[in-house]
């Protein structure tokens, strides 16, 4: 399995860097690859909403960053899996940022899918989606469940659907083992 | 009374959440006792001075976030703004937070997680809840007269705010209306959305921008042989 894996944590964030590390280990150990992005290090400007992803440059951000790596190698993936601690009960700005840029991975034409109206297709293939979080202190039931609910409308939005969802809590090998069997 | 705008949509000025959040705030200064004090910032052109942002939040009493849907739920830089109130925990209780919130689909189904998340965020900040402004069907809700149905609602609903500190459930119904297309509306759409007769205004779009050609590129498509 090819694995597309961003780390959306804020600098200083070391138990969270290594736990990922030990993801990406256990992944590649049993055959499959990783192509990580540590968001934090990499360039990536916020969306400014001129759809020009969609009206001028069909399929491409008209600013270049590094999101264009992160775009294609998605595309290239069967899992593209966010990884991030909880901020206030979300994932952080940085994985916010990166995921809106990720709009042109689908196409402005309107379809009906999930019953729902949404954005069609641009690739024919799309890779299933992941969450990894890590809890705060006063993490509760109700925050684990809105923020879930909103990575699964994340999902259908980029034509996908939320295949994984957990937190750093478990043991990275029983993730690793559960994400090579997806 | 100080009323604090934030209008969080990367377009800032020119964005539909300003534009409809105007509504409100008019008829919000309509029926005020007293004349309030109303300052809107677009938070888009403010984002490297985020410390003054926070100075105007501790002396403001009410609060509102305009903001679109992005891709399920805030804009990433309203999200970092967000972030940096951290500072402020213990010293927002008392103050008062109201969402606008918009997108360009046209149900407002799309909107109830990010409003269930919103509750969730003014109590980790300690502030009270005034409610959620939401609504479907908004992409160029800035072209419209100002007489138009719903931005009358939206005066409406800012009046009744003003008198009752409270959002009118009834007008808030009615500006979310509708919340889920009806089954035979979504079986029209499917079909016109496969013969392409839903896209009127991407085609205008990518015609006036020579780009209709390559409407369906994929250029991250894998170059690499099949697996």
């Amino acid at each position: 399995m090819r694995v597309t894996l961003l780390n959306g944590a804020a600098p200083d964030s070391d138990a969270f860097d290594s736990y990922l590390e030990r993801l990406a280990g256990n992944l590649r150990e049993s055959g499959n690859t990783v192509s990580e992005f540590k968001l934090r290090d990499l360039v990536i400007g916020q969306c400014i909403g001129c759809w020009g992803c969609w009206t001028k440059t069909p399929g491409e951000c008209v600013f270049s960053d590094d999101t264009a790596k992160i775009a294609r190698s998605a595309v290239d993936s069967d899992l593209f899996l966010f990884a991030s601690p909880l901020v206030l009960g979300f994932t952080t700005s940085l994985l916010k940022k990166t995921i809106d840029r990720m709009l042109p991975l689908v196409h402005p034409y309107l379809a009906v899918r999930a019953g729902e109206i949404h954005h069609r297709k641009r690739y024919r293939k799309y890779p299933l989606l992941g969450l990894l979080i890590a809890r705060e202190s006063d993490t509760d039931d109700i925050d684990i469940s809105v923020v879930k609910e909103i990575y699964e409308r994340v999902a259908i939005e980029l034509a996908t659907r939320l295949a994984f969802f957990g937190s750093t809590e478990r043991p990275a090998e029983e993730v690793a083992h559960e994400i090579a069997g997806l | 009374m100080r009323l604090l705008v934030f209008n969080a949509s990367p377009r800032g000025a020119r964005s539909n959440s300003l534009a409809i959040i105007k509504h409100f705030l008019e008829g919000f200064e309509y029926s005020s006792r007293e004349k309030p004090d109303i300052e809107t910032v677009n938070l888009i052109n403010e984002r490297d001075d985020y410390a003054a942002l926070r100075e105007k939040l501790l002396v403001a009493d009410r609060v509102v976030f305009a903001f679109p849907l992005y891709v399920d739920s805030m804009p990433g830089f309203l999200m970092e703004f967000f972030e940096t109130l951290i500072l402020l925990k213990g010293a927002l209780s008392g103050k008062e937070f109201l969402f606008s919130i918009q997108c360009g689909f046209p149900e407002t189904l799309n909107l109830r997680p990010l409003e269930r998340y919103l509750v969730r965020l003014t109590g980790k900040f300690g502030a009270a809840y005034a409610g959620c402004i939401c609504r479907g069907g908004m992409e160029g809700t800035r072209y419209m007269p100002a007489d138009a149905p719903i931005f009358r609602k939206y005066r409406e609903l800012g009046r009744i705010y003003a008198e009752t500190g409270k959002l009118d459930p009834g007008i808030l119904g009615e500006i979310a209306n509708p919340e889920k297309l009806p089954r035979p509306v979504m079986l029209i759409a499917s079909v016109l959305g496969r013969m392409g007769l839903m896209n009127g205004y991407w085609k205008k779009q990518l015609k006036k921008n020579g780009a209709y050609e390559k409407r369906h590129a994929r250029p991250y498509d894998p170059t690499h042989l099949p697996r």
